[in-house]
């Protein structure tokens, strides 16, 4: 009963934002911002992935067009996230089956000045899993700043004859490593582009690398330059946000909350990448790249958490909460990843395709965090997608990790041994457009290989398609 | 039920918020905004010139030297000022619905002056279309096909009242006046338009330009290019194919 009732007040809320947007036109922030459809940046309409022509639009800090009286868009998913295999999976501890609303989102932003934009998301979280067993996550309930890029750019664009014909540079203001990026196989930015809030084998792989979606989140500065638009590099420095002025990027995580506390890193954390996108030809286009970050993080009361969001910890210890541990040491990850895409964009065919390998090595010599003092993990993350009139999708991903076992990926219950994290996974989705704005998914994830095995991974009789999971779920964006 | 009582609290207040919003910002008269006059990508804003816009908006689509790369995207380079003019103003005025022109043209040329217009057309026409330098095998069907574009172009098909296309549009394809520069078009494009008086009603689901509620049934339509009309309505699929791909091998 609760649930309809906090599903009705969501459609409700939907409704009034409707209204009171009608007149404006009930399109994004962006596309009022251009006045152009969803297709001009988002390929084959298949947000968030970009088309060349969106990728300039974030490099040049969201500034093309006309400012929007409105700065504002809100996006809505919900869905129903079922087991499809017996609901015993690790993965699938909180799911109800029922339609249910997921995610409330709410962009501001957009062009500011000539230079100045931003893209700032913030979210409502709907009954986001609780804690118990393995996650313990944050912002259930609960109004947070999701992926924030506040952009300052500029971009110069010289004659024929020199050698650099054209130049974008900017600065930006963000707080997740890759969500500065503009190609579909970084780290913030890669398929599945939604997953349940209740079922997290709806994100796919249950471990990855401390360089992966939504994992590093801090608030960073960084600066780029995207060169005769072929070449581009860029660097950016997180670090804690603690109580400073920034912390509000990491809102509601604060030191006086012990349900959602920061990740305290040591000192400065640089994460950079580097780029070469083709020109288009005859609708095809192919970049490759290279990225990486080093992460040093400090122990502390309950943050010892890889990915914040969705796998940390349950807070466990008896000292002061949400205090970094100055003296204990830090876990360090170094992450060094190639990846690539590749686009073919001709009306009404749309086939997009991206992968990205990660080599990880973890470095915990105190055991803040894991039994190992070194740990080494290696991920591979795929995906291709096929689009029909910008109408009709269909994708499919191969997830992929593999790394050394360790307690801090759980100990089998009947031999005791502890578990790695070697994970296999399948996402196939399909999906309907009716409207530029309006997506229908049906998405699947199949695990051939989940924590270690395929048949009772864990000990407890927990085979890897336990945690299979299916989604049907609705993405709406005004 | 608190939830959703809090959700509604906060949309009310929020719909409120953003009418009132409305009502005041749209009364505030438009400022200049030109924080960075030769490097700006705002439209809507009179004060920017007509060449800084080609290179920092348009050229992201159709090249700074009006080539673009995508065959769905027109090259400019060369084309008629008069020509570019017309279709800037049809798609300000919303009277030129193409898909893709409805879907990209429209916003980007919404708030343009009429000085703007001049401007970006007068940068365009000025750039030099590039001479296709590679030189390109065909096989036999394929050189049969250019045969029969080329005949097109110089000869129309008499039997079915087909004018010949270099008449208006030149004895090089290079345009006349509010006549378009077809030479060296790229051919999906040069198909996309040669069907648009073909089937002129066409029901899109995915919905483009406008409000969003609902899909629309768009009505395809070029005012300008009305002459095309017959042209266009008696040639077949094969003969669009044939002569498109001739104009693309045009210098």
């Amino acid at each position: 009963m609760k649930t309809i009732k906090t599903l009705a007040g969501a459609l409700f809320a939907l409704f009034l934002f409707g209204v009171s947007l009608d007149y404006a036109q009930a399109l994004p922030l962006f596309s009022r911002q251009t006045g152009q459809n969803c297709v001009a940046c988002h390929a084959g309409g298949q947000y968030p992935e970009l088309t060349p022509y969106g990728r300039y639009f974030k490099l040049t800090a969201y500034t093309l067009g006309e400012r929007s009286n409105l700065p504002v868009s809100v996006q809505f998913v919900g869905g129903a996230a079922t087991s499809t295999n017996g609901n015993n999976g690790t993965g699938q501890v909180h799911q109800s089956g029922n339609l249910e609303p997921n995610y409330l989102f709410l962009d501001v932003g957009g062009k500011i000045t000539d230079n100045f934009g931003a893209f700032s998301q913030w979210y409502y979280g709907f009954s986001e899993q609780v804690s118990g067993g393995k996650g313990t996550v944050p912002n259930q309930n609960q109004f947070a700043a999701d992926i924030q890029d506040w952009r300052y750019a500029d971009h110069y664009v010289g004659d024929g004859t020199d050698t650099i014909k054209d130049f974008i540079w900017g600065a930006s203001l963000n707080n997740f490593a890759g969500s500065t990026d503009v190609w579909n196989s970084s780290p913030m930015w890669m398929y599945p582009y939604m997953g349940s809030t209740r079922n997290s084998s709806t994100y796919g792989l249950p471990f990855n690398t401390r360089l992966s979606s939504y994992t590093v989140h801090n608030p960073g500065y960084g600066v780029y330059g995207y060169v005769n638009r072929n070449f581009y590099g860029e660097v950016n420095l997180y670090q804690s946000g603690g109580s400073g002025p920034l912390s509000w990027m990491t809102y509601p995580q604060s030191n006086s909350n012990p349900n959602n506390p920061p990740v305290y890193l040591q000192g400065l954390n640089p994460y950079f990448r580097l780029a070469y996108q083709s020109d288009e030809h005859a609708g095809h286009n192919w970049m490759v790249g290279f990225l990486g970050a080093n992460i040093n993080q400090y122990s502390s009361c309950n943050t010892v958490s890889n990915s914040a969001t969705y796998r940390a910890v349950a807070p466990n210890c008896s000292g002061p909460v949400n205090s970094p541990a100055l003296s204990a040491g830090t876990v360090k990850y170094q992450d060094r990843a190639i990846d690539s895409q590749y686009q073919y964009l001709v009306d009404p065919h749309t086939v997009t395709a991206q992968l990205r390998y990660t080599k990880e090595n973890i470095s915990d010599p105190t055991g803040i965090l894991y039994s190992n003092p070194n740990n080494k993990t290696n991920s591979f993350m795929s995906k291709v997608s096929y689009v029909y009139n910008a109408t009709y999708g269909a994708a499919v991903a191969f997830q992929n990790i593999t790394g050394t076992s360790d307690a801090y990926y759980g100990t089998n219950a009947a031999t005791g041994a502890y578990l790695n994290p070697n994970s296999t996974a399948w996402i196939p989705s399909i999906w309907y457009q009716p409207l530029q704005n309006m997506r229908f998914t049906y998405q699947y994830t199949a695990f051939t290989k989940y924590n270690g095995g395929t048949i009772n991974y864990n000990g407890s009789g927990t085979n890897a398609s336990a945690n299979n999971a299916s989604w049907f779920y609705l993405w709406l964006a005004m | 039920m608190k939830i959703s009582m809090r959700i509604s609290l906060v949309s009310i207040a929020l719909s409120g918020a953003m009418l009132a919003g409305c009502t005041y910002f749209n009364n505030i008269p438009p400022v200049t905004t030109l924080e960075n006059p030769t490097r700006s990508r705002t439209l809507g804003d009179y004060e920017v010139a007509g060449n800084v816009l080609a290179v920092q908006v348009c050229a992201a689509c159709h090249g700074v030297n009006g080539q673009s790369q995508s065959p769905m995207v027109p090259n400019l380079a060369g084309q008629q000022k008069a020509y570019i003019v017309n279709q800037l103003q049809d798609y300000r005025d919303q009277t030129r619905s193409n898909k893709y022109g409805v879907q990209y043209m429209w916003g980007m040329a919404r708030s343009l002056t009429d000085k703007q217009i001049q401007e970006l057309a007068d940068y365009f026409s000025k750039q030099v279309p590039i001479q296709s330098s590679k030189q390109v095998e065909y096989s036999a069907q394929e050189m049969a096909k250019l045969a029969r574009g080329k005949e097109i172009f110089e000869k129309g098909i008499p039997g079915k009242g087909v004018v010949q296309c270099n008449s208006c549009h030149g004895f090089k394809g290079e345009g006349m006046a509010t006549f378009p520069r077809i030479a060296g078009q790229h051919a999906y494009y040069l198909i996309q338009q040669l069907n648009v008086w073909k089937d002129p009603t066409q029901k899109e689901f995915m919905e483009v330009g406008g409000k969003t509620w609902a899909p629309r049934t768009i009505k395809f339509a070029r005012p300008h290019g009305v002459l095309m009309i017959n042209e266009e309505t008696n040639l077949s699929e094969a003969d669009i194919n044939a002569v498109a791909n001739y104009l693309n091998t045009m210098n």
